[in-house]
């Protein structure tokens, strides 16, 4: 855009703008000080009517709005992870070995993810994946450097491995292979990604292939 | 200049990040969302519904529905805060159907549901508390007036309120414009 959207730049403030106009607009705003400035003084305008409209609740609502979710954070946890607390916890039961420990061991490792993902996504974006089966993922993409997955799925069977792929334009490209143990793994992948592509992780030989074979356990636009 | 309501460019990678770790599980990143929110969206609950109890529950209710559908947030179409104030006025027209219903019970059916999703006028009458705004607000025709409330304090999109008002999309963006010079004007001449 070299024209100056200026007439648009109210809309853009008060969010009617459609998709397009609402990239066209960032993209000029980046490189004119002048555009910046007007949308700035819409901006103030609009600031004044937000501290209008604003009126605190109650001191205890924000109180009982966390509580509730960390207390329920088992019901929380996206459907997939909730899927896997009751398989989990129907094998333990099958095996009559659903100790206390071992469900403390399973608390950790949602807290390992949680912890983890925390760690390594600080100012980076982090789109959550969907997972076929069990498990959580998210892709993390930091403002510099290496794009990477964080997983939390079942231990891949025997001489079977995870395997990353980005997937753009219908085409896969390998992106990675999982290590091979239980828990909360770390996958950098060694192609970028970009707003459009899918990042996706079939279950594999040991080793990795070439072309995926299987459907994606884990997939997710970006 | 500070302007802590709004979503500068450089906040709203803040607000994804916040809503990509509600969708991870992380209950204070909810605690933040409302920090930054929680005041406009109980303003506008507060004008939507019939007491300031109801709003507290329906704050509530909003915030665990930003939980549970953090996965489905989806950037390009919009930002975190329109997200949030169209998830508010969704559970407020919902407790007017069910839980409003059963206080309401005297009140004839389409009444109620036309209450929960007041005209323009009506809202500013409820929520906005400064004189100065409400002035500023009285002052645009009411179309114009109208266009602003239903896209700043309810988070309607373009083709909603053109559905809405029954006029063109074009219309609207036009009525936009107008009342946002006029505003910025009357605010700026005030200050």
């Amino acid at each position: 855009m070299n024209e100056h959207p200026t007439d648009d730049l109210s809309l853009y403030a008060l969010g009617l703008v459609d998709a397009g106009e609402r990239e066209a607009i960032a993209r000029h705003l980046v490189t004119c000080a002048t555009c910046r400035e007007e949308l700035r003084s819409y901006q103030a305008t609009l600031a004044t009517l937000a501290d209008a409209a604003e009126l605190e609740a109650g001191r205890a609502v924000r109180e009982r709005i966390v509580q509730r979710e960390r207390r329920g954070s088992w019901r929380g946890l996206p459907r997939v992870a909730l899927a896997l607390s009751f398989v989990a916890a129907v094998v333990f039961a099958a095996l009559a070995v659903a100790s206390v420990r071992q469900l403390d061991e399973l608390r950790a490792q949602r807290d390992e993810y949680a912890r983890v993902l925390t760690e390594v996504a600080e100012g980076a974006r982090i789109v959550a994946l969907t997972t076929k089966t069990n498990g959580r993922a998210a892709l993390v993409v930091p403002r510099d450097g290496q794009p990477m997955l964080v997983l939390d799925l079942p231990a891949p069977p025997a001489g079977k491995q995870y395997e990353a792929w980005v997937i753009r334009g219908g085409t896969p490209i390998r992106a990675g292979l999982a290590p091979q143990r239980e828990g909360v793994v770390l996958v950098p992948l060694s192609t970028s990604v970009a707003a459009g592509d899918v990042a996706a992780v079939t279950l594999e030989l040991a080793g990795g292939v070439d072309q995926p074979t299987s459907d994606p356990v884990v997939a997710g636009g970006v | 200049m500070s302007q802590p309501h709004l979503v500068p460019v450089a906040e709203i990678d803040l607000d994804r990040d916040l809503i990509a770790r509600c969708a991870a599980g992380d209950a204070d990143a909810l605690g933040l969302l409302y920090d930054r929110y929680g005041r406009v969206v109980f303003g506008v609950l507060h004008a939507l519904l019939p007491s300031p109890e109801a709003a507290e529950e329906v704050v509530q209710d909003a915030f665990h529905s930003v939980w549970r559908r953090a996965r489905d947030y989806d950037a390009a179409k919009g930002s975190v805060r329109t997200w949030l104030l169209a998830i508010a006025r969704n559970a407020a027209i919902d407790w007017r159907r069910t839980r409003g219903k059963r206080s309401e019970r005297e009140r004839p059916l389409e009444e109620v549901s036309e209450r929960a999703d007041p005209a323009a006028d009506d809202l500013v009458e409820r929520a906005v508390r400064s004189e100065r705004v409400r002035d500023a607000l009285a002052a645009l025709p009411p179309e114009q007036r109208e266009v602003v409330v239903l896209s700043y304090y309810l988070g309607y999109t373009q083709e909603e309120i053109a559905q809405r008002t029954h006029a063109p999309v074009g219309t609207v963006k036009g009525r936009a414009r107008l009342a946002m010079l006029k505003l910025r004007q009357t605010l700026a001449e005030e200050r």
